[in-house]
């Protein structure tokens, strides 16, 4: 599997830009999701050849709300690019203590436009595949 | 309390402390904020370990059953029967 970001749940833009040195004038496409109710900010670290993806609730009827509440600015999950999204679904819907807990279809110019996407828990872990 | 019951309890307990015996038929627990998303997965794990039983997390049913104590208790013990 290939890394492709860092979903990284955030209660302050700012405050969270400053601690990766980064401006808003890096950010490259802001997306309104609204289905999970979040603002997602996408920047593009070149050094690393990664997405940030920066995902800020905008009310309190977002799904990370209560996850902001509270961890604050943290690391929400992992996304890894996938060219077989419904296998991996069928593979983490089988094994013990994995569960699929989201999909969804939303448009991201950054990534290409229309992107399906996957979110799993694997051992308390977030990983959300796209395609 | 059934068999059930208690093991349901005891993940409650052990979160929220003794006292969520009081009202714990009562609570909606999304709303009032005992599970967020990530207990969610935690519960679903207890509950898979506890009872032998997977929980689908997307099914809007099965999540509308988990936010609270009786409705729980009735989708695993319908689901294992």
């Amino acid at each position: 599997m290939k890394i492709h970001h860092l979903g990284i749940a955030i209660d302050n833009l700012d405050a969270t830009l400053s601690i990766f040195k980064l401006t808003r004038s890096d950010i490259s496409e802001t997306v309104y999701d609204d289905v999970q109710k979040n603002n997602l900010y996408f920047i593009f670290l070149k050094e690393n050849n990664l997405w940030l993806e920066l995902v800020e609730p905008v009310d309190q009827n977002s799904t990370i709300f209560k996850f902001v509440n509270k961890n604050k600015t943290s690391l929400h999950h992992l996304g890894f690019h996938t060219s077989k999204l419904e296998m991996e679904e069928d593979y983490y819907s089988k094994i013990p203590k994995s569960f699929i807990i989201g999909k969804y279809n939303i448009k991201v110019n950054s990534f290409g436009g229309y992107i399906n996407t996957l979110f799993i828990s694997f051992k308390g872990l977030i990983i959300e595949f796209l395609n | 309390m059934t068999h059930t019951e208690q093991l349901v309890a005891n993940y409650f307990i052990q979160k929220e402390g003794e006292n969520i015996l009081d009202s714990i038929k009562e609570i909606d627990f999304i709303d009032s904020g005992i599970i967020d998303s990530l207990d969610l997965i935690n519960l679903a794990v207890y509950i898979e370990e506890t009872f032998n039983l997977k929980l689908n997390l997307v099914d809007e049913s099965t999540f509308n059953s988990i936010r609270q104590f009786d409705s729980l208790v009735k989708l695993i013990e319908t689901s294992k029967s």
